[in-house]
């Protein structure tokens, strides 16, 4: 057997007991020449452990004549060329020894230049399997995690396949092949900062994300932690998942290095989910073209799975336009994003009656954020909330209706925004004394009027002669330019979108 | 020192082999094995030690049931003597 490790403390107990156990056997004693051969056994028991094994396990414990388990440079170098010889599986798999190679590890650890060579010498000697294998053990910062993570998943995607590095066929098929994407993907997820770094690194050769692991839906995990919306910022978040977005529109169908992702497709719509005002035609956060943006929508609304999932979504699409900070100039902007989704989500791609009606519901219940665009003060946010949450959903026969006729939806949704603008700042004039209490509010949507656009704009007009000042007073102006900028600027987005 | 006078009662002498052999048995160094066994090391010299050790315990072992066994004859030897 090689010889591998050992467990100081477990040494120092043996140390320990050896000795009493030889001062216990001295202790006996007989003087009836019957015993005289117990008493012989037991001394020679007795010298063995005080004049043999005793010091060999003193020595042990303070100069590693064992060699190997020297925690120096040359105990590093021994131990990785051991675990290159070894059936990693096998190791792993064996509780006494890999504990042991984890104490060792340990120790190596606690020495930061021993640490440095041991990263050197397992990311570049080991099987990438075998060398993921160790890396629980070891105590790395994010920076580490992601580049040791990065390089062995590359390097195990870009080696030759040979039985030691994929596994045998029965493995492949069952999925139980050697593969470090398993082993430290989960490493990832369990750390942010890694994992966004990581996805950073690896964005340069996207398959080694999403098309290493045997189960996709560690690569899912890591990649939503790393553009969780709660950790990164837009323009980080950009950088991460354009690359990934650009690998799955170039291969709509990913075989991957180990094994197919089925749910890649639901993936992608929970990845974009709380990044969609990014690809709105008037939005540059990702300084993407109108055609790079126009192709990332066309990809996610290609495909069924895809396009439902991100109706599921509804609620996170709308938190996290409420979530990034616009100002009054970006109306056209959100007016355009609207636009985009109504020609792109409901006109194409649905047809079954229940994703019509859940296309709708996602369009209106968008729409109905706008007021909570508006630049914020606790007055705004609180009452674009409450516009928020009185958008209401649509009945069947207004789905019916807007499936039927595209007017009408374009209408029905741009009207909505404008109303919660309007309403949203009607409620901040209050809340400063601007207006008012006894001032009326403004005008809710009619959705059975057969033009809602129109109608609205008829009330609006007569409820802006109601303000201080009259329809030509500042007032006035200045709100009727917030919603004359939704409902007029649409067109733009409508227009990119086909 | 000169040696004690080893007791001419036969069945004292028995008595005291089988306190003998059974400190035998309850002896320290009988854990040592387990202690020096694969959860504290791995490899040649660790295993050889554990053998060198499993083979001591037995040996002293041996020699309990061999005291065990002369005291029996003695108690047995005194039975057959006894008036």
């Amino acid at each position: 057997m090689t010889t591998l490790a050992y467990d100081p403390e477990r040494l120092q107990a043996l140390a320990r007991r050896m000795a009493a156990a030889g001062d216990e056997l001295h202790r006996l004693h007989s003087d009836d020449p019957l015993a005289a051969a117990a008493i012989s056994a037991a001394l020679r028991a007795a010298r063995t452990l005080e004049m043999h094994w005793l010091p060999v396990v003193r020595r042990l414990l303070t100069t590693d004549p064992l060699g190997v388990l020297r925690v120096d440079a040359t105990g590093v170098q021994t131990l990785v060329q051991v675990l290159a010889t070894v059936d990693p599986d096998v190791l792993h798999d064996d509780p006494q020894q890999w504990g042991m190679v984890a104490s060792t590890l340990q120790l190596i650890d606690r020495d930061p230049a021993l640490h440095r060579l041991l990263l050197d010498r397992m990311l570049d000697t080991l099987q990438p399997y075998a060398a993921a294998l160790l890396v629980p053990h070891l105590r790395l910062d994010a920076q580490e995690l992601a580049r040791v993570a990065d390089h062995l998943v590359l390097r195990w995607c870009d080696e030759v396949w040979t039985e030691a590095s994929i596994g045998t066929v029965d493995q492949f098929i069952d999925r139980t092949q050697p593969n470090p994407a398993d082993v430290l993907f989960p490493l990832l997820a369990a750390r942010p900062d890694a994992a966004r770094q990581y996805v950073a690194l690896a964005a340069a050769h996207p398959r080694t994300v999403l098309a290493a692991t045997s189960h996709h839906d560690l690569a899912h995990r890591v990649v939503l932690v790393a553009t969780d919306p709660a950790r990164v910022d837009v323009a980080t978040a950009g950088r991460l998942l354009v690359p990934l977005l650009d690998w799955y529109r170039a291969d709509l169908f990913p075989y991957g290095t180990a094994a197919h992702d089925e749910h890649w497709s639901t993936f992608l719509a929970d990845a974009i989910a709380p990044w969609t005002r990014q690809l709105g035609p008037l939005n540059h956060d990702w300084g993407l073209t109108a055609n790079h943006q126009r192709d990332l929508v066309a990809m996610l609304v290609q495909h069924d799975a895809t396009l439902e999932r991100l109706l599921q979504r509804a609620d996170t699409i709308r938190d996290s336009l409420l979530a990034q900070a616009m100002d009054a100039a970006s109306l056209d902007e959100f007016a355009a994003y609207l636009a985009m989704l109504q020609q792109l989500v409901v006109n194409r791609r649905v047809h079954d009656e229940e994703r019509i009606e859940a296309g709708w519901q996602l369009l209106v219940s968008v729409a109905g954020v706008a007021g909570g665009l508006l630049p914020s003060g606790p007055a705004t946010s609180l009452a674009a909330s409450a516009a928020v949450n009185g958008v209401g959903l649509l009945d069947p026969s207004e789905v019916d209706r807007a499936r039927h006729d595209a007017e009408y939806g374009k209408e029905l949704t741009l009207t909505t925004a404008a109303a919660s603008v309007a309403d949203t700042v009607y409620r901040q004039w209050v809340a400063d004394g601007s207006v008012p209490a006894s001032t009326p509010p403004p005008p809710d949507v009619r959705r059975s009027a057969q033009h809602p656009a129109l109608e609205f704009r008829d009330r609006f007009g007569g409820w802006l002669e109601q303000l201080p000042g009259g329809a030509d007073g500042e007032l006035a102006d200045r709100v009727d330019r917030l919603v004359s900028t939704l409902m007029n600027a649409a067109d733009a987005g409508a227009a990119v979108a086909r | 020192m000169p040696p004690s006078p080893v007791t001419p009662d036969p069945a004292q002498r028995a008595a005291e082999l089988r306190r003998l052999a059974h400190r035998l048995c309850t002896l320290a160094v009988h854990e040592l094995p387990r202690l020096a066994g694969p959860d504290t090391w791995v490899g040649a010299l660790p295993q050889q030690c554990h053998h060198d050790l499993a083979w001591h315990t037995r040996a002293l072992a041996r020699e309990a049931e061999q005291l065990v066994a002369t005291a029996r004859r003695l108690e047995h030897d005194q039975q057959l003597s006894a008036p």
